[in-house]
């Protein structure tokens, strides 16, 4: 056995412990932590915070994972559930919808907070939201695989399954809000109030400057039609 | 290079043959369906009419059997009826004229029998309502009530039929007065039991009963339905206006329908309360159907705060009236209506078909892709904005129904489950387009239009497409999936987008045991009912196949996990009895 060959035997055991090291870290920060917190949400939210044990990487795999299920559920739903027709799917509007409502229900409530003596930083806002999906793409998970093996009578499993997770969703994000920002419960409904209102505030301005552009581009394109008929 | 051109020749021969037989396999009419969704697809049009089978003034049909010209008489025809005699199977059209105030008589065919403009009493009636020196009985059988046309220059009005001039005409010549109409706008024909005084069907020797074949006429200006003596014509009844009702001055009845016992429901306009059900003797009894108006919960709490002034000067919310009606064998009553308008100005087109049963609810099925209520996509703007507004219904034998659209003029068949089956028709200029129907009636498989506009009969006969779907319906109704699956193939061949076909079709195999199939063609045909029922079944299958085997996997494992453990406990009990324990 040559020297080389022990190195390149030693490097494929090392690939291999990587990635057991790896599927392990996945488990524990994928599943098992946030399954930690949907238990304790008070105290998971609290070391989620104080112990920095919040990942950024974890919160954007779980959105991607939520837009994925999103668009696999036009395609494999089962029939008896849904008859949406797949021609009618449009992924970038899956994408942006729900990327649009993480980030702006992140902004409206920073902007609120920061008001509103919260101690929570903006990265933590969306850290806490985007882990606050974790039981809703598991609902949708098994939804998924529910719907494809009920009949029309056992509908109500579906949707107590997806009901379920969206209960869950809400109540993290509800003891997120009040562990990210040191709140009291009332505090923190008042809050969530004034972030619904921020996050209509938001749309509106955006519609008004996406209009804005849109008028503009429509002007400066007619500018450009005349003077292309007439100059060039 | 002889070889190459003749092979070209033949090639070019074939096409040709090709290119005439598709051509000829063409349907001519293109027409459309709504698929599942609500989508508009293209589907050959269900009921074509051709060039002879257009029965009117201008047509050549009725040449050589009108007299001086009587048939131009045809000229407001208001209603329709086909008379098929239960025995004889011999078929009679009658149609009125609300105009000439005529009512013409055609065989089966459409062929020109007569025209009765004037309709006579029957002696019986005259008799009961006089006494011995000729005077009328008053409530007896209100010969005084009953009203007949006065023409006085151009103009018709309504009078009294029984005048002195009539009586004294009648006492010297036994000249019996005729009742002329004004207005006439429904006309039905059925047989009804005969009935003594106390209301009794009288019976033959045989101990069946007697029946009367009466033809029933609505008078709509003289405010009366005359019943007629099927042959003579002679008048034997009328219903004249109820007494006591809060709508006796507005009983304009337009069409009418009687049921085997002899009631009759009538339409009547400006009535808003709904049908009226007539007794055998013209009776008032009640108030058949009804078309609600809703109150939105914002107006009723906005009503409540308004004051007496205030509500008097409201537009007064008004029930929609009924538009026509038939009935079935069954006693069911099928009605039309236009869309209702509720309170609050939204307009409620899911049941402007009704099935009104003898309860006096609707129980027409809807259980279709889509509501029967016509055009699913309609325009919003312009003069003929909204949905279908159905101005007249046909049923046949096996609970296929037909309205007819008043607003784009178009014929919408469902069955009795309420799927839309086809579309016919259209507006259009040509003769073959219907231009303001006002009754259809079924004809076997064909119907039969009254077209007040062209002032024609029509007869729309089914396209080869439209007769597979209604065979397929008919073996459907009558319980047999494979015949039915069958006629659904050849309507899946001639038009693939075709849902309801795939479900039928599905049926078939299901009753079969065919689930994976079955499931299949459910999904293509869009029933989520049925497809759950058959995947219900194979999953059944699935289960029976494989439980055994995974169960007695699963038990292995477990016992299996038992030994093992139960193995290591004897190996510890024994490492500890030798003290390897410490």
């Amino acid at each position: 056995m040559t020297n080389q060959e022990i190195k390149q035997k030693k490097t494929f055991s090392d690939v291999w412990k990587t990635i057991v090291k790896g599927l392990k870290i996945f488990k524990k920060e994928f599943i098992s932590y946030p399954l930690y917190i949907m238990a304790h949400p008070i105290k998971g939210f609290d070391e989620f915070k104080r112990d920095g044990k919040g990942k950024m990487w974890v919160s954007i795999l779980l959105i991607v994972t939520l837009i994925f299920l999103n668009i696999a559920e036009y395609q494999f739903t089962g029939f008896v559930i849904s008859q949406v027709d797949i021609t009618t799917l449009n992924t970038m509007s899956e994408i942006s919808s729900i990327l649009l409502i993480v980030v702006v229900l992140t902004v409206s409530n920073w902007s609120i907070t920061t008001l509103f003596d919260g101690k929570g930083k903006m990265k933590e806002i969306f850290m806490m939201l985007s882990y606050c999906i974790f039981p809703l793409v598991w609902s949708k998970f098994f939804g998924l695989l529910i719907s494809n093996v009920v009949s029309q009578q056992e509908e109500a499993i579906y949707s107590l399954v997806i009901g379920l997770g969206i209960f869950l969703m809400c109540y993290m994000g509800f003891f997120g809000f009040v562990s990210i920002h040191e709140y009291g419960v009332i505090k923190c409904v008042i809050t969530l109030l004034f972030t619904a209102l921020a996050a209509l505030v938001i749309c509106f301005v955006g519609i008004l400057a996406f209009d804005l552009f849109q008028k503009m581009y429509g002007f400066l394109y007619t500018i450009y039609q005349e003077i292309s008929l007439r100059y060039l | 290079m002889k070889m190459k051109k003749r092979v070209f020749r033949l090639l070019i021969c074939l096409m040709g043959f090709v290119c005439l037989f598709a051509g000829l396999n063409v349907d001519a009419a293109d027409g459309y369906m709504y698929s599942s969704d609500g989508k508009i697809i293209e589907c050959s049009v269900g009921m074509t009419v051709t060039n002879d089978g257009i029965y009117g003034i201008l047509s050549d049909a009725w040449k050589g059997f009108t007299k001086d010209n009587e048939i131009t008489d045809f000229n407001s025809p208001s209603d329709m009826c086909l008379y098929t005699d239960p025995i004889t199977k011999e078929q009679t059209l009658y149609v009125v004229d609300s105009s000439s105030n005529k009512l013409f008589v055609f065989d089966g065919s459409i062929r020109y029998k007569e025209t009765v403009s004037s309709f006579p009493l029957h002696k019986s009636l005259i008799e009961k309502g006089l006494d011995e020196e000729g005077k009328v009985i008053l409530n007896e059988v209100g010969l005084d009530k009953i009203n007949t046309r006065i023409v006085s220059g151009s103009s018709a009005s309504k009078g009294k039929l029984w005048d002195a001039a009539a009586r004294s005409a009648y006492l010297d010549s036994q000249k019996v007065p005729e009742v002329e109409c004004l207005g006439l706008s429904g006309v039905y024909r059925a047989q009804r039991p005969v009935k003594d005084e106390n209301g009794r069907n009288i019976l033959d020797e045989n101990g069946e009963t007697v029946l009367q074949d009466v033809i029933y006429l609505c008078d709509k200006t003289n405010m009366q339905v005359l019943l007629l003596n099927a042959e003579t014509y002679e008048v034997i009844q009328v219903i004249s206006v109820p007494v006591g009702a809060d709508f006796a001055d507005k009983f304009l009845p337009s069409k009418i329908v009687t049921d085997v016992t002899g009631r009759a429901y009538l339409i009547c306009e400006g009535v808003y309360e709904g049908i009226l059900l007539m007794s055998y003797q013209g009776d008032f009894m009640r108030m058949v159907g009804v078309n609600y108006t809703t109150l939105s919960f914002w107006d009723a709490i906005k009503r409540n705060f308004k004051t007496e002034e205030q509500l008097k000067q409201e537009v007064t919310i008004l029930q929609t009236t009924f538009n026509n009606l038939t009935i079935d064998s069954k006693g069911f009553l099928y009605t039309v209506s236009s869309a209702v308008t509720n309170a609050d100005g939204t307009t409620n087109n899911d049941s402007m078909i009704k099935r009104i049963n003898q309860a006096n609810t609707d129980v027409l099925k809807r259980n279709g892709y889509n509501k029967p209520k016509g055009d699913l996509i309609t325009i919003k703007t312009g003069s003929n904005a909204g949905g279908s507004n159905f101005i007249a219904i046909a049923i046949n034998e096996y609970g296929v129904y037909t309205v007819a659209d008043s607003k784009h003029n178009r014929l919408f068949t469902y069955d009795n489950e309420g799927n839309l089956l086809y579309i016919s028709g259209g507006t259009g200029s040509q003769v073959t387009d219907i231009s303001n129907a006002t009754a259809i009636a079924y004809q076997g498989e064909n119907i039969l239009v009254l077209d007040k506009g062209n002032k024609c009969i029509m007869r729309f006969e089914p396209t080869d497409f439209a007769r597979s779907i209604n065979k397929a319906v008919e073996y459907e109704y009558i319980g047999d999936a494979i015949s039915a699956a069958d006629q659904w193939q050849n309507v899946i061949n001639s038009n693939p987008a075709y849902e309801l076909a795939y479900v039928g079709v599905g049926k078939k195999l299901y009753s079969e045991g065919r689930y994976q199939e079955a499931m299949l063609q459910f999904e293509k045909g869009a029933d989520v009912a049925y497809y759950s029922r058959a995947y219900k079944m194979y999953r059944d299958d699935l289960i029976k196949k494989y439980f055994p085997a995974a169960f007695g996997i699963i038990l292995a494992l477990i016992v299996l996990r038992i030994v093992l453990k139960i193995r290591k406990k004897i190996k510890n009990r024994k490492a500890y009895d030798d003290g390897d324990f410490l």
